[in-house]
């Protein structure tokens, strides 16, 4: 008897509860929203039976803890960095980068065989020897343009602004 | 050998030019195509970080680049003013009087602040200039209380979350220093909502709401009374001010006009799908100065440049262009100092903001800095080709 009269107590704050226009528009939302509510749950029981649940629970608590931790100076500071990065590996797609790095790919045997021969250069004669390589003149003016762009731009740009 | 001749070294004509060297690299060492730039400025600002500059929240150095270090090698750049261009004749005229034929052109001449249209607006302020940003920003600083009026001299305008966004930063901004209260926002607009997008005024204007800013709708700027302070609308309203900010109207740029080639606004008539100059198989316009019918704005000439770049270089090749423009946009919209959304649609989808959070403004902040080599100079795909 007494359970009874508990339920109906029960029933009667549930229908007091919804004659509150706010509830009432609240639970007809969440019923329109069944279909939504049983797709998620069913995402999340595939997350769980896989086991991603726990590691995505964990990511998340790892982003909300590198939320405190980063800051918008820190977000700028990092694109930046990221930026430049992206901008110095677009400078190999210049002609004249690409050739160069190309000179060591294309021929890797040949490269290998000359680095290991390497013989030691000695004195001013040897330099003259060798010299008389048209490969070596050739370069040794790449070398020399090269000294010459760096030492026209370096104190430029090494200079702080 | 083939020419590609580029008007506009901005967004949209920058990256139209790295994407084309990156994919024409062997035509153009070999001399089969030349891809030339002309403009006449000097530096290529990243527009949108004009509004962080007003804020104190950027600075010039970060926004501002030469020219010349935009355009990746390969590229022929001329500093020179296009005067005249003759679309029948595929004629490009200078005002040093250099004369460029070419067999493609891109125009992407951008959009010009017009401050002769509505008596006044040159006594107020904007932040479509790096000059006109750093006055504001001066003003900011130094501002102690009072009425601000933030809205826009005429439609269409370059950015448009840009009015709402200064809006937002401004009430975050004075309440994170401790004078929101001596402070009055009033956010005007020309339309009977808070931004042209409905379903994007709708959550715009209830955070609006939410932070106290006072909105005035359908007003459409007549004129400005800088001694009285008083900015009028044509519906009859007066609004008065302390610091008035008053987005210019936008025009096209004034060589479009010269050239009889734009409508009255001097916007070019442009084929929204293929991007081509209407009735030019050979000329092509993107970014602000075509009068296609999306938001004016970066991500725009970015998506177009793309579009344009493949169908100029399938063409080459003898393929058919198929490549089109889709409408895609994508907008930040800064909703405070810390938080935003982003607006992404096309010509057949609405934007649906997701709720403002500090992850899309950090997105923002990122973005900020990796616009010079991500999208400027395209490295990502660049590296591809």
């Amino acid at each position: 008897m007494a359970t009874q009269e508990a339920e109906h107590n029960d029933i009667e704050k549930l229908v007091q509860a919804l004659s509150k226009p706010e509830n009432l528009e609240a639970v007809t939302k969440l019923i329109d929203s069944l279909p939504t509510i049983q797709y998620t749950v069913s995402k999340l029981e595939d997350l769980k039976r896989t086991g991603s649940l726990d590691v995505i629970m964990n990511l998340l608590c790892l982003a909300a803890q590198a939320k405190n931790l980063l800051t918008d100076e820190m977000i700028a500071g990092g694109a930046e960095a990221i930026s430049t990065a992206l901008e110095l590996l677009a400078k190999t797609k210049s002609p004249v980068v690409e050739g160069l790095l190309s000179t060591l790919t294309n021929h890797p045997n040949e490269f290998e065989e000359i680095i290991k021969n390497a013989s030691p250069v000695k004195g001013i004669m040897g330099l003259i020897k060798a010299l008389r390589d048209p490969d070596v003149q050739q370069g040794l003016g790449i070398m020399i343009a090269f000294l010459k762009y760096f030492g026209k731009y370096a104190k430029e740009e090494l200079t702080v602004k | 050998m083939k020419n590609i001749v580029i008007l506009g070294a901005g967004t949209g004509g920058a990256i139209t030019a790295n994407n084309l060297a990156y994919r024409l690299s062997d035509e153009i060492r070999s001399g089969n195509v030349k891809v030339t730039v002309i403009d006449k400025n000097e530096y290529h600002y990243y527009q949108p970080g004009f509004l962080f500059i007003a804020l104190s929240l950027m600075t010039p150095k970060e926004i501002t680049r030469h020219v010349k270090s935009v355009l990746v090698p390969g590229i022929n750049f001329i500093k020179d003013e296009v005067s005249r261009v003759d679309l029948n004749n595929r004629i490009v005229y200078t005002m040093s009087g250099k004369q460029l034929n070419y067999d493609y052109l891109v125009i992407s001449t951008g959009a010009r602040l017009d401050l002769d249209s509505v008596p006044g607006i040159k006594g107020v302020d904007h932040f479509y200039s790096l000059d006109a940003a750093l006055r504001l920003r001066d003003k900011i600083t130094k501002f102690e209380g009072g009425n601000i009026v933030v809205t826009v001299g005429g439609l269409p305008y370059k950015c448009p979350p840009a009015p709402l966004e200064m809006t937002f930063l401004l009430e975050s901004y004075f309440r994170k220093i401790g004078k929101r209260n001596n402070v009055e926002i009033t956010y005007a607009y020309p339309l009977p909502r808070v931004f042209t997008i409905q379903n994007v005024s709708d959550v715009t204007a209830k955070l609006l709401e939410e932070r106290g800013v006072k909105t005035s709708l359908m007003f459409n700027v007549e004129s400005i009374d800088t001694e009285k302070r008083e900015i009028k609308s044509i519906e009859g309203e007066t609004l008065k001010y302390d610091l008035a900010i008053v987005i210019p109207p936008h025009k096209g740029a004034e060589v479009i006009e010269k050239s009889g080639i734009g409508d009255e606004e001097g916007w070019i008539p442009t084929d929204k799908y293929t991007l081509n100059i209407k009735g030019h198989d050979d000329a092509y316009a993107i970014g602000d100065a075509t009068n296609i019918p999306t938001s004016k704005a970066g991500s725009v000439a970015d998506f177009e440049a793309a579009v344009v770049v493949s169908r100029i270089v399938d063409d080459l090749q003898g393929v058919k262009p198929n490549k089109v423009y889709d409408g895609r946009t994508i907008c930040f919209l800064v909703t405070g100092i810390g938080e935003g959304t982003m607006l992404v649609f096309d010509y057949n989808n609405m934007p649906n903001p997701p709720p403002p959070s500090f992850a899309c403004y950090w997105t923002k902040l990122a973005y900020n800095k990796l616009y010079w080599s991500m999208t400027v100079k395209s490295v990502l795909p660049g590296m591809g080709w």
